[in-house]
């Protein structure tokens, strides 16, 4: 609280020809643990989105497959040399590879559903919260459902209910149907409560006075307001995607091989854990370095764009 | 009071209705179910006729209406016959206790799970209790002590223990405490399973203590791990939550005036303040606990404990319906039970919420 209490009066202090966002970006700069968290939270995606690119491997050649036809088969699976940075898993990959590659995809799974599920959350917690009544009535009966439906074992059977043939993308595409299905609630609990503040307040019925429409007005005027909770709660969603996509993934209940990804890589390596223990360690720590840096990100976004600590007090 | 009970018991049998008939109708419905696979194969090596098919479904009692179908999964088809003589079966249906026998292991679902929910049990309820019996006290120093080197510390772990995925937790856990462990001439804990098969190896745990396989102290062994790391999310979960509401209740007014009587700080703590700062604990809690409930599926998975968590995963990668429909239908009536639990409890601490 002090803090935050500080950082208001710095604010009124500061000069009027700083922006918003530069406003914003010097609070945020405050928090060490956040800076660190950008930092390693930058790099991996770097990492990923590039490293694949650059490594000599392709993440899905077995090299098994040239050795069939030689009598002594070397074990497939290797420790780290100097060739193969990580060693090989399993069926001969190299490991490196595969966890870039397997990065990408859990990284891109995480940014993808986390979009859609705020869009989804921010357009039914508006129209919850501007319409009221029935209409408001209904949708948050539907989220207090949804809310106390324990996560994991609905997650499994609504991925295994939704045809993996009938969609492009195959098992990957069905993981961000199941997510986004089941996620949106949270937002469009936080976008309604702030659509039920603004509505009333002078601006609003000012676009009202000179005849904005409905739409007009929750598009334009609603939820641009309400922007703020919306990006942090974002922020701190990406890391429950990325560990809840790895928890599926390992279960068998999401990212199907051979394509790569930080939870399906997890199963693979536990069937090792006798002979290559580090490659368990290797795809779990990158899921946890993700989740923890967006978790620090997202904390301090609440505090660099909410300075007097409206949105959440007592925290 | 009995009045909103009432109400309440009302609307949990009305939620489970509805429960019941989303679970059923979703699994029955929904494309993919058992013999999708059997008909998109048809036109390749593997053929099965369409008769074949229908055969089949008539064997598993797939062939009559849906609705007929929920209501003998719910109260049995033992008395159908009356309505139908086609429709005569041997179920009593899920209210008198039979959740009908298992598509792939011809025997009744209550059979399968009937060893396995203690496990699960025992399980999510002790590592609720370890979680509690850490959060409260380190929620309160924290709280105590705030904005202190102490609290950043443990504010730091709390987010560490949420971030971090509580399956590789495990995993990791196996090799060290399993694995290194016994390279480095440690006494090893067990690495999976709920009791040993045979006796345990010396240099082991288990060894030193001497369990006999199967004897309670055997399977508490085995435990250890799996419900330190099934505790793991919610103990810093409620850290946090027991800190956040202890430095609420620390700012009212009649803290202030007990400590303005000159009473000292460690009572104010202990006995004006902690009551308040439970109440939201206790509801929290009570209303978590079907979600450890259902954490312990990565758990058992890691550990390979045979409780519901490792049947439900078996049940949904062989289309097992009945066991699935088991499975669902038991976290739903923990979830309302839960949900009806956590509120009333919250009356029950705090006289001043009044319960419409």
């Amino acid at each position: 609280m002090t803090v935050a209490e500080l950082a208001f009066q710095e604010e009124l202090a500061a000069p009027q020809e700083e922006s918003q966002a530069q406003a914003v970006w010097r609070r945020f700069r405050r928090h060490r643990l956040a800076m660190i968290g950008l930092t390693i939270a930058v790099l991996l995606v770097f990492a990923c989105f590039i490293g694949p690119l650059l490594t000599p491997f392709d993440s899905n050649t077995i090299r098994g497959r040239d050795l069939l036809l030689l009598k002594d088969l070397p074990p497939l699976s290797t420790g780290p040399d100097g060739f193969h940075i990580l060693g090989t898993d399993s069926l001969g990959r190299d490991y490196l590879t595969r966890l870039l590659q397997g990065g990408r995809v859990s990284l891109a799974l995480a940014f993808v559903v986390v979009i859609l599920t705020q869009v989804v959350g921010t357009i039914v917690g508006g129209i919850s919260g501007y319409y009221g009544g029935w209409v408001d009535a209904v949708l948050m009966r539907i989220v207090d459902f949804l809310f106390t439906l324990p996560s994991l074992p609905i997650f499994m059977v609504l991925y295994v209910l939704i045809p993996k043939d009938a969609v492009p993308g195959g098992s990957i595409t069905v993981l961000a149907l199941v997510f986004i299905t089941l996620g949106w609630t949270g937002s469009s609990r936080l976008v309604r409560g702030m659509v039920l503040s603004l509505k009333n307040q002078e601006f609003a019925e000012a676009a009202r006075a000179v005849g904005a429409s409905n739409r007009r007005i929750i598009l334009r005027h609603m939820i641009p307001n309400a922007i703020a909770p919306v990006l942090v709660a974002a922020t701190l969603q990406v890391g429950g995607i990325v560990v809840g996509e790895a928890a599926l993934s390992y279960l068998g209940f999401g990212v199907q091989p051979p394509d790569p990804s930080w939870g399906n890589m997890l199963q693979g390596a536990q069937k090792l854990i006798l002979t290559r223990p580090m490659q368990v360690f290797y795809p779990g720590m990158t899921i946890f370095l993700t989740s923890l840096s967006f978790n620090f990100i997202g904390d301090a976004l609440r505090d660099a764009l909410d300075p007097r600590g409206q949105l959440s007090a007592g925290h | 009071m009995t009045a909103y009970l009432i109400r309440r018991m009302l609307q949990m049998v009305i939620v489970l209705i509805i429960s019941s008939i989303t679970i059923y109708m979703l699994l029955n419905l929904a494309p993919g179910g058992p013999f999708d696979q059997l008909r998109t194969m048809s036109d390749r090596k593997s053929r099965v006729s369409e008769e074949q098919i229908d055969k089949m479904e008539a064997l598993l009692g797939l062939n009559k209406p849906i609705q007929m179908r929920y209501i003998a999964w719910l109260l049995g088809d033992d008395w159908m016959g009356s309505i139908n003589p086609e429709w005569e079966g041997d179920t009593r249906g899920v209210l008198r206790g039979d959740f009908g026998d298992s598509f792939r292991q011809k025997r009744p679902v209550m059979d399968m799970i009937r060893d396995r929910i203690p496990k699960t049990v025992a399980l999510t309820a002790i590592s609720a209790l370890l979680a509690m019996i850490v959060a409260i006290p380190v929620g309160i120093y924290s709280a105590v002590r705030q904005y202190s080197r102490a609290d950043y510390v443990l504010t730091f772990f709390t987010f560490m223990g949420v971030a971090i995925p509580s399956f590789w937790f495990g995993l990791m856990s196996i090799i060290i405490f399993a694995q290194l462990f016994q390279s480095w001439g440690l006494p090893a804990l067990p690495s999976g399973g709920w009791e040993s098969l045979r006796t345990p190896r010396e240099g082991t745990l288990l060894g030193v203590l001497g369990a006999e396989p199967g004897s309670f102290l055997d399977v508490g062994v085995h435990l250890i791990l799996p419900i330190v790391v099934l505790s793991l999310l919610q103990m810093a979960g409620w850290t946090r939550y027991m800190r956040t509401s202890m430095l609420e209740v620390l700012q009212q007014d009649y803290v202030r005036t007990a400590r303005a009587k000159g009473l000292a700080e460690r009572f104010v703590v202990a006995k004006h303040a902690l009551r308040n700062a439970l109440i939201p604990l206790v509801t929290i809690v009570t209303y978590e606990l079907p979600f450890i409930f259902g954490g312990t599926i990565l758990i058992e998975q890691v550990f390979g404990i045979p409780g519901m968590g490792l049947l439900y995963i078996d049940a949904l990668s062989g289309f097992d319906f009945p066991v699935t429909q088991a499975y669902l239908l038991i976290t739903a009536v923990l979830t309302v039970i839960a949900t009806l639990l956590s509120d009333v409890l919250y009356t029950v601490v705090d006289p001043r919420i009044r319960l419409h």
